[in-house]
């Protein structure tokens, strides 16, 4: 058999079914039938390198290629399903709070969190629970999935990310950001929440506190996500939320020493002597994880 | 498990192409899978709904216990004592009594004393302090006492570009609308004993607001005061020097724009003296009100607010009541799962 008759098998599957096609080889005459199929699996070996060169995937034997499809194959699909819903997810919980807002500002515009802090969000406080999440996630155990074949079938036929679950956890986004928001405004309306009868002022105490549970929330929403917590895990997670208190303290310390955010200074001091920002982050974090944890469960 | 990439050939020579045979680069860290199943669920919902129960009606209860009396002087209550059957509000709109400061009195009872410290406010009612060109339009190195020209996000209000040319101080549209009324209260004929000494961020005092050097200077003669000011920044409070000026703490109070469009804002706080020992005690009070600010043509309202505080706060039942909410919710999915994880008994998914 040529090597264009064997691309041309692979081509023809690809035109008449609506599958995912791989293809696995080992010489050079394999190359064209790698090339063409969606995934391309080379074994480097005896016939030399050419097969593996112009794969996407290099296996050292032949009978790598279960552990290859049946473990990496199905976390890798699993992990890259979450770290792209989780991704949407955290970003509409925290953005869609803007147009809340907006129903309380007259439309004007402003924004309820500080600037530096929307901009860090994506870069240091939620970065690595995804990270987490696609590197570390698995489901079993690579014995189990060996052992169990027909696991397989869960990342062939697009359980993990189709339209109906992507909706679903944009509306999940939604549902958190108005529990996160409309919780905190009612909370704080009446503006004094200190014993010493000092109003707390500012649109972006409001904004901090919210900021506050909304990273809690979206880290605790990786780990109900996660069907494994290694110990990075943990670090990703609870050292995502030290990060943005450390973070605060820090920002809020900084004016006007260094030139930079004059409306966020002594914020951590005011927010963090309030008993309604703690009694808050019992509260509110746990009310909007509620449904989520039933629906886990 | 040997790594993937090689083979028995490459072994000796290429001992550096193996990945090595970590638990993290080979995927092996030692991880807890928790499945959350019913005997690990069911006494979370029992915990959270055994605590947060307690939790909101102590709240609750702490929120009842504060009192406020809210007094709304905007117009019909605030009759003025010098033109007859004028409200001051339709005093400050006509412009017959341009120039003349309308005063009102405004007597009320309060039905219990007010025990402890008691705090006074004057709210605000459907005004935008959020909006977002209100909340840029000030200039935070110029309320350092700094030198140098006025920011450009104060315009309209940056300088004095009509008349003399010279920069506003303060400038901006926050400093410019700063609340003017003034408010005391009687007790019968005895002046309630107030004091505005630490109703500002002690942050705010201390580091953000500072007068410029020179100050008696700085104020009237190289700045001009903001259009809607009636004095200049130097005579908010000419008896104290460290509550003048930029540091006066009623403009820093007023600076710190709120969140909402109903909002309060700290104007004294009880003075606890001879008759105010002990709070406010219970009779008739009169609320006298110099009415300076101007609201009826955004039909925005102003309220004189009497409030004590609790050890969280001020007058909020929402979060005990969230609380309990809360914890109820917890506890008839606790009862309801309960009782079907018993009678069916729902099966465990398999280990994995």
């Amino acid at each position: 058999v040529s090597p264009k008759q064997k691309a041309e098998v692979v081509e023809l599957i690809k035109r008449s079914t609506d599958d995912i096609t791989l293809a696995v080889g080992d010489g050079a005459n394999d190359v064209g039938m790698i090339q063409t199929a969606h995934v391309g699996v080379g074994i480097m070996g005896r016939e030399g390198v050419q097969a593996a060169c112009a794969s996407d995937y290099t296996i050292g034997q032949f009978r790598f290629l279960t552990k290859l499809l049946f473990v990496h194959g199905v976390w890798s699909y699993r992990r890259l399903c979450k770290v792209l819903l989780y991704s949407f997810y955290k970003n509409i919980c925290l953005y869609v709070m803007e147009l809340w807002f907006a129903f309380h500002n007259g439309f004007s515009g402003q924004i309820l969190f500080e600037r530096w802090t929307i901009a860090i969000y994506n870069v240091l406080f939620t970065a690595a629970p995804p990270m987490a999440l696609g590197l570390l996630d698995r489901c079993c155990s690579a014995e189990t999935m060996m052992r169990f074949p027909a696991m397989y079938k869960m990342s062939q036929n697009r359980s993990d990310f189709n339209i109906k679950v992507f909706w679903t956890w944009c509306l999940n986004a939604v549902y958190h950001s108005i529990i996160l928001y409309f919780m905190s405004y009612a909370m704080l309306r009446h503006d004094v929440v200190h014993s010493n009868g000092i109003v707390f002022g500012s649109h972006l105490f409001l904004g901090n506190c919210v900021y506050t549970y909304v990273i809690f929330v979206v880290c605790l929403k990786a780990g109900l996500e996660s069907d494994s917590w290694t110990f990075l895990t943990h670090i990703a997670i609870w050292g995502s939320i030290a990060s943005w208190f450390l973070f605060f303290i820090i920002y809020s310390n900084i004016w006007p020493t260094i030139p930079l955010a004059p409306e966020m200074r002594g914020m951590a001091k005011y927010v963090f002597s309030s008993l309604y920002f703690w009694l808050g982050l019992l509260l509110i974090p746990i009310t909007a994880l509620l449904a989520d944890f039933i629906y886990n469960w | 498990m040997p790594g993937q990439g090689e083979t028995e050939e490459d072994h000796e020579q290429q001992k550096s192409k193996k990945p090595a045979d970590t638990a993290f680069k080979q995927q092996r860290l030692p991880a807890w899978q928790p499945i959350i199943t019913a005997n690990t669920a069911l006494p979370v919902f029992l915990i959270i709904g055994l605590t947060f129960i307690p939790i909101g009606i102590v709240l609750v209860i702490t929120s009842e216990r504060v009192l406020e009396h809210d007094i709304d002087y905007t117009d019909t209550n605030c009759m003025s004592t010098t033109a007859a059957n004028t409200t001051c509000a339709q005093a400050l709109e006509n412009a017959n009594y341009t120039g003349q400061t309308c005063t009102c009195r405004i007597n009320f009872a309060l039905d219990k004393s007010f025990d402890g410290d008691v705090y006074f406010y004057y709210g605000l009612i459907n005004y935008y302090q959020n909006h977002r060109r209100y909340v840029r339009s000030r200039d935070d190195n110029q309320l350092l006492g700094k030198e140098g020209a006025a920011a450009s996000e104060c315009q309209p209000f940056q300088k004095n570009s009509t008349g003399s040319g010279k920069d506003y101080a303060p400038c901006g549209a926050i400093a410019n609308s700063k609340f003017n009324d003034t408010l005391s209260l009687l007790y019968g004929s005895e002046n309630v004993s107030v004091t505005n000494v630490g109703i500002a961020w002690s942050t705010d005092k201390a580091v953000k607001f500072k007068n410029p050097d020179n100050a008696s200077n700085y104020f009237t003669s190289t700045h001009d005061k903001p259009p809607n000011w009636k004095v200049t920044a130097w005579e908010l409070d000419e008896s104290t020097s460290e509550n003048n000026g930029y540091q006066n703490e009623d403009f820093i109070v007023w600076m710190r724009t709120a969140a909402m469009p109903t909002f309060r804002k700290l104007y004294r706080k009880l003075l606890r003296n001879s008759t105010f020992q002990n709070g406010l005690p219970k009779g008739d009070y009169t609320l006298v009100v110099t009415y300076n600010y101007p609201v009826t043509s955004f039909a925005g309202r102003k309220q004189f607010i009497i409030s004590t505080t609790s050890w969280m706060g001020g007058k909020n039942p929402f979060l005990g009541w969230s609380y309990i909410a809360v914890g109820i919710v917890c506890m008839i999915t606790f009862v309801v799962f309960f009782i079907l994880h018993k009678t069916w008994k729902i099966q465990n998914r398999p280990p994995m």
